[in-house]
């Protein structure tokens, strides 16, 4: 569509050119000037996309009229290596490809052996392992407190996330003695029992990361910019979300309170209250909120796993060579991105015959697109760093 | 609904489309025709007593000679149950095809990349599955097939494991042992094996219990070293012991501790 | 200028050239996996490399003097990482952090990572582990430093090429396996 606009019009102002003579411009939509579409690549080594995640976008001026990502600059052939490793070796291996929610990978895959295996794990070894996984939720969301505050301006949060991140990584390092890979569990239980003095400094660490975690709150979601960069920007409908498979606090910050934590209970999550925080417009601004009241709701549980933590044996009797029965079995648990899953074929020997890892962030990352579509260029970190993804993830 | 239930309903709506259904681990695992793919996913996501609105996630599966299925899962976040949607390709190992699930679920576009990237299954109707999504652009194979193998593994076995690499490498170079475990996981993820490829199967399985055999042998054969090397360490051990307890009768009772702890670190 | 690259530099210039290069790298932060997760936990407060002149905000690769590659390396990304290596400017270093970047660590046997970030770019320090505490990126850098202090920038200047890496090919980017695809 296009028109003559004289140079006295009201949209254009005083316009360039000879005085009196009319412009060759096209209009279109509401009176929007159109300009030649720029094809924009970021990455794949980019700070907004932290991470190697590449994205090739058209841009209208500062609108992005398409965007697709490109992934595979992480893809390190996990579900391949898993076939020539056992199982043991296996719990080593998941714990790399999400590295921020380590402990939750490997209990997914020490799950599905030994419900394969039809083992019964100790109340203790479950125990822990609930609270285990609900410290490693409170880690992986303080990362994406601090790369998200980063990403908007905003450096502070990011040295004072490390600061509980050291502390929670100190305690679990305690336990497990890895800082960022634990390899804690094992099929049947636990490497070892916690060491002396972990449930008092988990009683003591509790209350600090709650107390902090209020303050992320006043410095973030109190602030008047970052209310502006966020409000708003990239709001996801329910409808979309399911249809793209999207999980975790992306999907919560939609209003589907979807947790397998409350809908499927494993470990001893029906023995404790979960709270699934949601929120109701989908946006940046919701996603965000949804990740701060995730790390409160992971310190009740916390301490509930504190108050209950039963005496007892860490490891059900397994044999030396761990093999998995013939079949087939889908395990799925909430990691902290999201849904996470495992899809074990096993032809009865001490390696799966396949392993199908259903990582959330694969299937938030395809989503992007969809949010970035029609939004300003400066929003799109505002987006990215709000569809929280870690990149090994969606490569594996 | 049930797993039973849900399959039941397949049945009545496709007849003798449904190939096989079963529940695996609580969750129904229905096999259609790959003529029926899209519509039995049409389905699943919008028939209200299923309701399966989550695309989770698409897998393939390597059967051997018989081809690659190709299995979805899908959820219902309303009801609670789950659906694995499978079908075997059509083609074969050669041409494996299926229809696009991208036109039900728009999660189900990269993920048929994926497959295709990492199986080679052509996905009929998918709006472009090049450029390869995870591997680089020129990449050669199909790297989930389980005729792909690893190079570096091939020129370097695993240190962990010295005797058996031997073994595993010949069972490569005839083609046995990768294939006989194909088929045997084919038949794990229960597919209906056609009577021709029943025989095959059965060499193979010969094949493979030889092999399996030789294996138990070393595997014997070693557990009788670790056992004999564990009764030696037990008996220095003793040893150790009684020659510290004597050491200790003599000096007084003041250096037990430091005793035991220094047991403990060399142990 | 052409001075430093082709004469050796009176001793006492060198000592003071070769301090003030040691304590003011600005760091070209190559997270790609794991390890940058305990980079940036070293950035941070507890550990803070910032206290031996380590700058983590080089806007870019022009800007940096020291590249430190943190995490596995995709034959996907060896491209890319090669082409923001050529940009920096001399004399420039890199320390490769963890075991992936070393020698591909855990994906050993896979089919798509190169075993080893020496394979694209020479390494001035290797730092193992997988992933390298905190504490080893710092004694990492200290080793960078003491190397530093000790050389002539004549001579690395001079060896710049020997530095190069052999990669497949020969440098043949029609036959290069990690030809750009950019």
């Amino acid at each position: 569509m296009s028109e003559t606009l004289a140079s006295e019009t009201s949209a254009g102002g005083v316009l360039p050119g000879a005085p009196g003579e009319a412009l060759q411009v096209e209009v279109r939509g509401e009176g929007e000037l159109q300009t030649q579409d720029m094809n924009l690549n970021v990455g794949p080594q980019h700070p907004a996309t932290h991470g190697v995640l590449r994205v090739v976008i058209d841009v209208d001026g500062e609108r992005i009229v398409g965007a697709q990502p490109v992934v595979g600059y992480m893809h390190r052939a996990f579900e391949k290596l898993a076939e020539h490793r056992d199982y043991r070796q296996i719990i080593a291996l998941v714990n790399r490809h999400d590295w921020l929610s380590a402990f939750c990978n490997e209990v997914g895959v020490a799950l599905a052996v030994e419900q394969m295996m039809e083992l019964e794990v100790p109340e203790r070894a479950q125990w822990i392992r609930t609270m285990m996984c609900e410290w490693n939720r409170i880690m992986n969301h303080l990362m994406f407190v601090s790369s998200f505050g980063l990403e908007l301006g905003a450096i502070t949060p990011m040295f004072y996330a490390f600061r509980e991140r050291e502390d929670i990584q100190h305690l679990m390092e305690s336990a497990t003695g890895g800082r960022l890979h634990f390899t804690y569990t094992r099929v049947g239980g636990l490497k070892d029992d916690l060491p002396l003095g972990f449930l008092k400094a988990s009683e003591e660490l509790v209350p600090v990361v709650r107390r902090r975690n209020q303050e992320y709150r006043d410095l973030l979601l109190g602030n008047e910019i970052f209310r502006a960069r966020t409000k708003g920007i990239g709001a996801l409908e329910p409808e979309v979300a399911l249809d793209y498979g999207v999980s975790g606090p992306s999907l919560h910050a939609t209003g589907v309170a979807e947790d397998s934590r409350v809908t499927e209970p494993y470990l001893k999550y029906d023995e404790v209250d979960v709270a699934v925080p949601v929120a109701r417009n989908g946006d940046s601004y919701d996603r965000f909120q949804v990740l701060l009241d995730r790390i409160d709701a992971s310190c009740d549980i916390i301490e509930q796993c504190l108050a209950n933590l039963p005496p007892g044996p860490i490891s059900a009797k397994v044999p030396k060579q761990i093999k998995a029965p013939e079949g087939a079995i889908y395990v799925r648990t909430e990691n902290p991105l999201g849904q996470g899953g495992y899809y074990l074929i096993s032809d009865g020997g001490k390696q799966p015959y396949r392993m199908r890892m259903r990582t959330p962030s694969f299937n938030n990352v395809q989503m992007i697109p969809h949010l970035l579509q029609g939004e300003l260029l400066s929003d799109m970190v505002a987006i990215m760093g709000s569809v929280y993804f870690v990149v090994g993830d969606v490569d594996r | 609904m049930s797993p039973d239930d849900i399959a039941d309903l397949f049945v009545d709506r496709f007849g003798a489309q449904v190939i096989d259904h079963h529940d695996v681990y609580g969750k129904a695992t229905i096999t259609v025709a790959p003529e029926v793919l899209v519509d039995a996913a049409r389905v699943c996501k919008e028939s209200p007593e299923l309701a399966c609105t989550f695309f989770d996630f698409m897998t393939g599966v390597d059967l051997g000679d018989e081809g690659f299925a190709v299995l979805t899962h899908l959820y219902s976040p309303e009801h609670r149950h789950h659906v694995h949607l499978r079908a075997v390709a059509r083609g074969g190992r050669e041409d494996p095809r299926l229809p696009t699930l991208t036109g039900v679920y728009r999660g189900a576009n990269w993920q048929e990349r994926e497959v295709w990237d990492m199986f080679g299954v052509v996905f009929e109707g998918h709006p472009g599955l090049a450029p390869r999504i995870l591997t680089v652009e020129n990449f050669e194979g199909w790297p989930l097939r389980k005729d792909f193998a690893l190079t570096s593994r091939l020129a370097k076995p695993w240190p962990g494991e010295p005797q058996k690499s031997s073994e595993s490498k010949t069972g490569g170079s005839k083609g046995g042992d990768g294939t006989g475990a194909a088929a045997t996981g084919g038949a794990a993820a229960s597919s209906g094996a056609a009577p021709a490829g029943d025989q095959q199967q059965g060499e193979r399985a010969d094949d493979a219990q030889g092999a399996e055999h030789g294996a138990e042998q070393a595997e014997s054969d070693r557990v009788a070293r670790a056992k004999a090397k564990a009764a030696e360490m037990r008996r220095k051990k003793q040893a150790e012991r009684e020659a510290q307890q004597a050491q200790q009768d003599g000096q007084g009772q003041q250096d037990d501790a430091p005793g035991d702890q220094g047991e403990e670190g060399s142990s | 200028m052409g001075l430093i690259e082709n004469h050796e530099v009176p001793q006492p210039l060198k000592f003071v050239l070769n301090w003030g290069r040691k304590y003011s790298l600005w760091v070209m932060n190559f997270g790609l996996a794991c390890c940058a997760i305990e980079f940036i936990a070293t950035s941070s407060a507890r550990h803070d490399f910032i206290r031996l002149g380590v700058i983590p905000f080089a806007h870019g690769p022009r800007q940096a003097d020291l590249m430190i590659v943190a995490g596995t390396l995709t034959d996907k990304m060896a491209p890319a990482i090669k082409r923001l290596y050529d940009q920096m400017p001399e004399p420039k270093y890199v320390i490769s952090f963890g075991s992936c970047s070393n020698c591909g660590g855990p994906y050993w046997d896979s089919y798509s990572v190169t075993k080893g970030v020496d394979q694209v770019l020479p390494v001035d320090v290797y730092v193992p582990g997988c992933p390298p505490r905190p504490e080893a990126l710092l004694d990492g850098i200290v080793t960078l430093q003491q190397q530093i202090e000790q050389e002539s920038l004549k001579e690395r200047y001079a060896t710049r090429d020997e530095r190069r890496p052999i990669v497949a090919g020969d440098g043949d980017p029609t036959q290069h396996p990690l030809d750009d695809p950019m």
